[in-house]
């Protein structure tokens, strides 16, 4: 087992910067748990939003206007009113909607002057912002009939307030048979990005040690040596897969630190943890893969080139199978180029655990899933051998 | 100093990698978030309901909904509904299949029933909500004032058909941005963030213990501060090109139009490479730690830099923004894509002007640091 050995020292050698990238893709990782967290928060309760509102009119009837979008939405104070916090604040996602009411609102509105009575802002195209529209154009609606209808200004505010309020409820029907305790939103977010640090961190981690193995002169000399090329590759596989684990389970540990044994061994921690094992193996094969692929004897170069191409590979993966950004928003043609890509059923497997998409906990599908991305891994490994075994003639040639 | 300028650029030219991702880097991962967010940006799309008009209710009631929903479900710019007329049973099976987000039953009043399933269509089960809320509520106004106030009953109606848009939209920008555009910025702060390696290179091919290069130019009669500072220009420029591609690549092919005020876009572009090669320079000639040490360190800075200004998470700016603004002031690749952003999206040059002068201020200091660092180094022996 001397290449096992070997790569082994190698690895320690490298401890150093490979500290550094765990250290910081785990902060990285712990940070966007806790913001999306945050922010699922919001998306998950369209139902209210936050918006802010400007009143410079400051009458009974702004007021009611006030109280009553208060009643759906959160009212959002800034620090500041002008124009780029406004617009920072919109163009970010912190609020949905800005509303003005300027000042002479009430007495336009009594003489039902309403012609753009109000001033609203929000970003282009944005559903929710013709969503809040549409409240106000509803309770402005309600106002001006009560006031056609013969009633003074107070006395349609007061209608209209407590017609809103006499509305029946909603009827809200539940098909889930199967429901699933409430998860951390926090940890499965930390889970779904797994796919990303891992082969950000494997692909500078890891692929520095293959590299050492793939230089021509030191392959040769192993060519030439009483060991087979397949003993070679099973030992480089062997090592890999060890530090992989040992990788893993620095990540589990720190998911365990990060939200306590209760969440993580929980049902759904555990289907988790299963989901991300199943995500390693195709992690190990991508690294074995660019480690045969990329070598060449200038290593300034080659560090760079590997930063570059595990940013291509994390990132892109990552957008296109909606670890970043949510499965469902991304459109049809994507998804399904995305189906050709591991990462999207580990995706698929975490938004249903988590309950972030309609689909309801199924355990085929959970199965199926994982299955697929073993089967990724086959082909990626199948691809690797092959492309170990060209390398070995072009470098003897 | 010319002469040191002509073959640094040589050499990069040579070393064909590091420009050849330089260049790729924001072709492929531009290329990619263009095809994820092809859907993005909210817009709106109808909303398909299932509406079941019950057979005991009042028959013009049902028909004076019927019109005015239909009038909704027109299909148009303005589409609100995309209606499926139905029984309550294949009603349910359609929101139990999610191919409806609610079901509006017609009967003495008009009720909606929607899904608790489905999470991710909040919004839409929200403005069905909204409106069904106003039909009746307009629907009870109208009996309410039929009551008390029948002589005014004709003005009322009246005031119903009447359309009148109470709301006046003010656009807070310049141009008409999706959000996701932020993501192309950060690209290209992240692109830029990767000039850092080069500047790197600098260092190590001026340090004697980590080159062979190094041991031999600094035994060469050049000042150093000639020989390093040529270089720098010389890998400035080649660095410029290679990130100008990449933008005229996203802003040409991918047609995500940054060319508002394109010069100053340019000099953006331009300050934020020579930031990004001058932290690489700093960095590089920091300590006596091994060339993989420093490698790893700026791509994990580099990474949170990046991170933190909102490649992964469009949305955490404005989260530091409020609680720890200072780490918005003094990070590179958020002071780059805010840049840009102030560029695209506002009229005046206050924060622009902000942002290039801490990136200038963070350049100068980066390559003081560096000179300060790697001046007056001295070998016993290498």
């Amino acid at each position: 087992m001397q290449v096992f050995k070997t790569y082994f020292r190698i690895a320690k050698k490298q401890i150093g910067h490979i500290v550094i990238y765990i250290g910081i893709f785990a902060a990285i990782m712990f940070l966007m748990s806790v913001f999306s967290s945050e922010e699922a928060n919001t998306r998950f309760q369209a139902t209210s939003l936050n918006i802010t509102v400007i009143d410079e009119d400051h009458s009974e009837a702004s007021k009611a206007l006030v109280s009553y979008l208060g009643d759906i939405h959160t009212l959002v104070e800034l620090p500041d009113y002008d124009q780029e916090t406004l617009f920072d604040n919109l163009y970010y996602a912190r609020i949905s909607y800005v509303l003005t009411i300027p000042s002479g609102y009430s007495d336009r509105l009594s003489t039902m002057d309403t012609e753009e009575l109000v001033t609203s802002s929000k970003l282009n195209n944005s559903a929710r912002g013709y969503f809040v529209d549409q409240q106000i154009d509803e309770y402005l609606n309600s106002v001006t009939l009560y006031l056609s209808g013969g009633y003074s200004l107070n006395e349609a505010l007061t209608k209209t307030a407590a017609a809103f309020d006499s509305q029946g409820d909603i009827d809200l029907i539940n098909f889930e048979t199967d429901t699933e305790d409430s998860t951390n939103p926090m940890m499965v977010f930390f889970f779904q990005y797994i796919p990303y640090i891992f082969l950000s961190v494997l692909i500078l981690g890891m692929c520095p040690i293959l590299i050492v193995f793939h230089q021509r002169e030191l392959r040769c000399r192993i060519q030439c040596s009483a060991l087979s090329q397949h003993s070679m590759n099973f030992q480089l596989t062997m090592g890999c897969i060890l530090y992989t684990i040992l990788l893993w389970m620095l990540f589990l540990l720190a998911a365990l630190i990060f939200y306590g044994p209760s969440d993580v061994l929980s049902h759904q921690g555990l289907l988790l943890i299963g989901n991300s094992a199943a995500f390693l193996p195709v992690g190990v094969a991508i690294t074995l893969l660019l480690g045969t692929l990329i070598s060449s004897n200038n290593k300034e170069n080659t560090l760079n080139v590997l930063n570059m191409v595990a940013n291509v590979l994390g990132l892109g993966m990552s957008f296109l199978c909606g670890i970043f950004v949510p499965q469902y928003l991304l459109g049809d043609t994507v998804l399904a180029i995305a189906h050709f890509l591991p990462a999207y059923w580990y995706v698929r497997n975490s938004n249903m655990i988590g309950g972030f998409s309609d689909e309801a906990m199924s355990y085929s599908t959970y199965w199926t899933d994982i299955g697929i991305q073993l089967l990724f891994f086959a082909a990626l490994f199948a691809v690797y051998l092959v492309a170990a075994r060209q390398k070995k003639q072009k470098q003897i040639s | 100093m010319l002469h040191t300028i002509k073959y640094s650029i040589l050499d990069l030219i040579r070393n064909k990698s590091q420009c050849f991702w330089l260049i790729l880097f924001p072709i492929i991962l531009g290329t990619l978030f263009k095809l994820a967010f092809s859907n993005l940006g909210e817009s709106f799309e109808p909303i398909p309901v299932a509406i079941v008009l019950k057979e005991d209710a009042d028959a013009q009631y049902i028909e004076s909904f019927r019109t005015m929903a239909d009038q909704l479900g027109e299909e148009g710019d303005d589409q609100l509904l995309d209606i499926t007329y139905c029984e309550r049973d294949t009603a349910l099976q359609l929101l139990e299949d999610t191919e409806v987000d609610g079901i509006i039953t017609v009967g003495n009043t008009v009720s909606l029933s929607i899904s608790a399933n489905m999470h991710n269509e909040e919004l839409n089960q929200s403005i069905l909500q909204a409106f069904v809320r106003q039909y009746n509520l307009s629907v009870d106004a109208i009996t309410d004032i039929a009551m008390h106030h029948p002589e005014h009953l004709a003005d009322a109606i009246a005031s119903l058909t009447n359309d009148i848009s109470y709301n006046r939209d003010a656009s807070l920008s310049a141009t008409d941005d999706d959000s996701y555009v932020s993501y192309f910025y950060n690209l290209l702060a992240m692109t830029c963030m990767f000039c850092c390696m080069s500047g790197m290179y600098i260092s190590l091919q001026n340090q004697g213990n980590l080159s062979a290069l190094g041991a031999r130019r600094n035994i060469s009669p050049t000042s150093k501060l000639v020989s390093i500072l040529g270089q720098f220009l010389a890998f400035t420029l080649v660095n410029f090109v290679c990130i100008l591609i990449g933008f005229i690549y996203i802003n040409v092919i991918l047609q995500i139009d940054m060319s508002t005020r394109l010069p100053l876009m340019l000099l953006t572009l331009l300050v934020s490479d020579l930031a990004g090669s001058s932290f690489g320079f700093f960095v590089g000639a920091m300590g006596r730690m091994s060339e993989g040490m420093k490698n790893g360190l700026i791509v994990a800075i580099s990474m949170l830099c990046c991170f933190l200004s909102g490649l992964m998470m469009g949305n955490i700016r404005i989260f530091l923004e409020e609680s720890c603004p200072i780490v918005n002031r003094i990070n590179p690749a958020a002071l780059i894509s805010d840049s840009f952003y102030c560029l695209a999206n506002f009229d005046n040059y206050n924060r622009y002007t902000q942002n290039i002068i801490s990136l200038g201020v963070l350049t100068v200091l980066f390559l003081a640091g560096g000179f300060l660092l790697t001046r007056r180094r001295r070998y016993a022996s290498l």
